[in-house]
């Protein structure tokens, strides 16, 4: 009898310092995207700075594929214990309403944004093109002699496009978009005199401004970007328009809250530690750190902008 | 280059090759993952170790690439599987102290030439490279895809048979260019299509496995052991073979430096056309038994050409032409260095060293680790098959999932390699299966992205010069393999 009191409070024991101490095992961490990318440096970055926060391993895990829906459905399907989380784009913003998943941002538990890369308006270096209004001015005097180009139709630097025509009062048709793999070739293709404006990510078009190839004539952020300090603003341009293709950390939904709590403080800590911001800072990506709660608004709302800005680019039919 | 003869930086150098060595042996684990997974180290440290950690990483993992291929028939990466059965074959005959001996001695010649190039005239190639659109890119996928066609032992229509089934496996997934999902049944795992990474391990090594156990009779039997001294096979021989054939190797380097440097080319098409270009030209009768020698040293000597020449429009332009240079430009930026012409006089040092790693990793590292690599694939091949072949099918599954984690990698695994066995049956060949799949894509993407950008004038493909310049080569190519095809019918 005594020895099975013993047991029992040895029992209870572990049973109140389980419940006590989440984590207690090493931590999964999806990425939906392939290695290197700026997605899964990011969540590399993050996952090493978690080690040491929550104290128990996290292990990076890439799940690529189907643009990224594979790694964002197997993070939504994962166990909501709090042991397996994961980074979720921008994309899961888009897909929904191009039919391509069911999935939505309400398959999750945002637990904090890392990085929010602005897109920038670029041209080659030997375009007539010195401000970003005298480019609208010929798009909108010539509408149709232009194609931008960065990444696959109804991708997030397609939207960029729209957003800021849009706002300019210039119907989006005025300036086409010819489809890409990505950033890269379509910084190629601008190169070779295959299209005339890319509008991609402020960090893909950094190195090719360095190297004196191409012109930078805004970045669609709300304010200037710390290492790019002459690249204007389009709010300074006099346009209200700001978008980016951004990473942050979730869980599946209905997470314990107990369990949510322990990681948003983590993370929120993680995301503030200089050894997170310094590399990540000088690779070129732009941060813009939120914590679990502004995360949840945030998504919410880039849910609303840009399927709105995908019926208004065609991709989606009402 | 001082800074690159210190401990520290021989060390990394040295490590990095250890790690890139492991990495491409394995199947599945390709020099794109080794230098991911190397990132967060690469953060913390000296870009002068870094760099060429990086630089020694690529090298030798691309080489190490045809130790699969000579143990088991499984190319370790895309870039060896332009001459997996040459080199699997050669291997067979004279022993794989040779075969990886070719395979190391050729990747060191070649990776000197494009590191040659590399140094003097990095800014003039880059200005070439700019000029590359997607019609250019459209037309070296038309070209790669003809050259594919002859570039076969056997019936040209049993080749062509093979790269239509291979670019029709590429259409699966999210089409590359208007967004629409392809053959996808409703299953996700779909929507990304068919990685040609998997396939490859399914179609060579898998079907491998399979074909040892249904042939009864046939088993191919274990390999010969190395004839001769081990540094006599791995070294003197492969030199010898290259001095017959020095055309050839600097041809082949040359091909690879050319495909390399073309950003989003790279390693993986420049063995691709060098070898097809071996096989087209080669066939001097019967008595010639030095053949598949050939058409391996012409692959492997222009895939490491490409690694070196892939730095190219990265450092002139800033264009990351592959993975590894977009992770290489990713610590230029962290380190606030400037890519661009500038880079070779404001950075003289840092480039200088670069260049001294690429050669170190050529001339030392790659005949060192190569030949540990043939010392202990020579124990390997001694196991007995039935042995061995429990664990190349272990591998292959390891290989499969390993590329995303993802189970159901598995499952194609295994479907292409039942669908490899029957195609082996029929005599198609397997390697085209893959030459499809991987120019599949490059060929409808730019063929769309070029249709949209002229807007359907499709006169456009005919406009630029280079393009021309592609579109006569495609029909030189046609010309010299029926040629060739109709003089071996006769014969």
């Amino acid at each position: 009898m005594k020895r099975m009191l013993t047991l029992l409070a040895a029992l209870a024991l572990a049973g109140a310092a389980l419940a006590q101490a989440f984590p207690t095992r090493p931590i999964t961490f999806t990425v939906p995207w392939s290695p290197g990318g700026g997605t899964d440096t990011a969540s590399r970055t993050l996952a090493a700075m978690l080690n040491e926060g929550l104290g128990v391993t996290v292990n990076v895990v890439n799940r690529t594929g189907g643009g990224g829906v594979v790694g964002h459905l197997a993070l939504a399907q994962a166990q909501a214990n709090g042991y397996t989380i994961g980074a979720i784009t921008v994309e899961i913003t888009m897909l929904p309403h191009i039919g391509q998943t069911d999935l939505t941002y309400e398959d999750y538990t945002p637990l904090g944004l890392m990085i929010n890369n602005p897109s920038a308006v670029s041209v080659r270096a030997d375009a007539p093109w010195e401000t970003l209004d005298e480019l609208l001015e010929h798009i909108r005097a010539n509408p149709g002699e232009l194609q931008a180009s960065g990444t696959a139709m109804g991708g997030i630097w397609d939207l960029a496009r729209i957003g800021m025509l849009d706002v300019a009062g210039i119907d989006p048709d005025a300036m086409p978009w010819v489809p890409s793999q990505g950033a890269a070739p379509a910084f190629q293709e601008l190169l070779a005199g295959g299209v005339d404006v890319v509008t991609a990510a402020l960090a893909e078009a950094a190195p090719l401004m360095q190297a004196g190839e191409v012109r930078v004539l805004g970045v669609m952020a709300p304010e200037r970007i710390g290492r790019f300090p002459d690249v204007p603003t389009l709010t300074e341009l006099g346009l209200e328009w700001s978008i980016g293709g951004w990473a942050g950390v979730a869980a599946p939904a209905n997470i314990p809250d107990e369990v949510r709590a322990v990681l948003a403080e983590a993370i929120e800590e993680a995301m503030a530690s200089p050894e997170f911001v310094d590399p990540l800072t000088q690779a070129g990506f732009t941060l813009q750190p939120m914590n679990a709660d502004e995360f949840s608004t945030f998504v919410q709302t880039q849910h609303e902008v840009n399927g709105r800005l995908l019926r208004l680019a065609g991709v989606v039919e009402d | 280059m001082t800074e690159l003869f210190t401990w520290p930086a021989l060390v990394a150098l040295a490590a990095g090759g250890l790690y890139g060595a492991v990495f491409g042996s394995v199947p599945g684990l390709t020099a794109t993952l080794a230098v991911a997974l190397f990132i967060p180290i690469a953060f913390f440290l000296d870009p002068i170790l870094a760099l060429p950690a990086i630089i020694s990483i690529s090298a030798v993992a691309i080489y190490a690439g045809d130790v699969g291929s000579v143990i088991a028939k499984i190319p370790g990466t895309p870039a060896s599987a332009a001459y997996v059965e040459e080199l699997h074959g050669l291997s067979r005959r004279r022993g794989p102290g040779y075969g990886l001996g070719i395979s190391a001695m050729g990747s060191a010649v070649g990776g000197i030439i494009g590191t040659a190039l590399l140094i003097f005239s990095a800014t003039s190639l880059a200005a070439v490279a700019k000029n590359f659109s997607s019609f250019e890119y459209f037309w070296i996928a038309v070209l790669g895809l003809t050259a594919g066609i002859f570039a076969s032992s056997g019936s040209s229509l049993k080749a062509l048979v093979s790269l239509l089934i291979g670019v029709m496996f590429s259409t699966a997934g999210i089409d590359p260019t208007l967004g629409y999902a392809r053959f996808d049944f409703g299953n996700p795992n779909l929507l990304g299509g068919l990685n040609y990474i998997v396939a490859m391990i399914g179609l060579f090594g898998f079907s491998e496995v399979l074909q040892n156990v249904f042939a009864r009779g046939e088993v191919a039997g274990t390999m010969p052991a190395d004839k001769g001294a081990p540094l006599r096979q791995f070294f003197v021989r492969p030199v010898l073979l290259m001095l017959r054939n020095k055309l050839l190797v600097v041809r082949s380097s040359l091909i690879g430096t050319f495909v390399g440097f073309l950003p989003g080319a790279g390693a993986d098409i420049g063995a691709w056309v060098a070898s097809s270009f071996e096989k087209l030209s080669g066939r001097r009768g019967d008595a010639d038994t030095e053949e598949e020698d050939r058409v391996v040293l012409a692959g492997t000597s222009s895939n490491n050409a490409a690694v070196a020449s892939a730095w190219i429009p990265a450092l002139s332009l800033g264009l990351p032409g592959d993975t590894v240079t977009a992770i290489v430009l990713g610590v230029f930026m962290m380190k606030g260095i400037t890519p661009g012409p500038m880079l070779f006089e404001q950075q003289a040092t840092l480039v200088w060293s670069l260049f001294g790693a690429f050669l170190i990793a050529n001339l030392v590292l790659l005949p060192l680790f190569g030949f540990l690599t043939a010392r202990i694939a020579t124990v390997v091949v001694r196991i007995p098959l039935n042995l061995l072949l429990g664990v190349i099918a272990g591998l292959c599954v390891v290989g499969a999932y390993a590329i995303n984690n993802n189970p159901f990698d598995v499952f194609v695994m295994v479907a292409m390699g039942v669908f490899a066995f029957l195609l082996r049956i029929g005599g198609f060949p397997l390697a085209q299966v893959v030459l499809g799949m991987v120019l599949g894509p490059i060929l409808e993407q730019n063929f769309m992205v070029s249709a949209i950008k002229s807007r359907w004038d499709l006169m456009a493909f005919f406009d630029r010069p280079i393009a021309i310049g592609l579109m006569i080569g495609t029909v030189i190519v046609i010309a010299i393999g029926v040629r060739i095809k109709a003089r071996a019918a006769r014969a």
